[in-house]
């Protein structure tokens, strides 16, 4: 990858995840979070009142800084990152993740991205920004 | 719930490094939401290495209603 090469506006591979029953029970106990509105369907309707299981916006969150991650490969490194969980996503969605280049700086190897999450409503469900550094 | 993350990442780490972390609760504040009343809770972590050096900052916020 080379800086020159990269432009203003140009778009990053997007990536479909379809979140399961399992994938969700499997994220929440590596990441030891007890919620059962990310795995128990009953309570999480009966007891909480969503619509649906909740898939967790940390998650979302990896998705993104895959996003910017697997892009830059071995390329170089994020050096920043940030998102906002601003809508809920439930159980049976396909969320997408993408992003494209905001800004180039030359001159400090740093590439600024603006990255989302969408719902199949093609609604940005958690937006994020990242800067990664390119090796020289 | 998750309300969002920033991280910093100031420098690399490498195996066989000792790591310390710190979490603290930077920020407690209650908004109306549409369903009623949220409390937001930003906490913060940093990780520095053996030299003391920062190595990344974190700062997570998470809702309860």
């Amino acid at each position: 990858m080379k800086i020159a090469d990269l432009q203003v506006g140009q778009a990053l591979p997007i990536r479909a995840h379809t979140a399961t029953n399992v994938s969700l029970f499997c994220y929440n106990a590596a990441v030891w979070n007890p919620h059962r509105i990310h795995y128990d369907e009953t309570y999480t309707k009966e007891v909480e009142h969503h619509p649906g299981v909740v898939i967790d916006g940390p998650l979302q969150g990896d998705w993104l800084s895959q996003v910017a991650i697997n892009w830059v490969g071995d390329q170089g490194s994020l050096e920043q990152f940030s998102y906002s969980n601003r809508q809920a996503a439930y159980l049976g969605e396909t969320l997408t993740s993408g992003g494209t280049i905001t800004a180039i700086d030359s001159e400090n190897r740093t590439v600024h991205l603006e990255i989302y999450i969408k719902n199949e409503r093609e609604e940005i469900i958690t937006p994020g920004k990242a800067t990664v550094r390119l090796k020289s | 719930m998750a309300g969002g993350t920033e991280i910093n990442h100031h420098r690399p780490i490498k195996p066989g490094q000792i790591l310390t972390g710190t979490r603290k609760i930077v920020d407690m504040f209650e908004k109306e939401g549409s369903t009623g009343p949220l409390i937001f809770t930003v906490r913060s972590l940093s990780v520095t290495n053996e030299q003391g050096e920062l190595v990344l900052e974190e700062i997570q916020t998470g809702i309860a209603r």
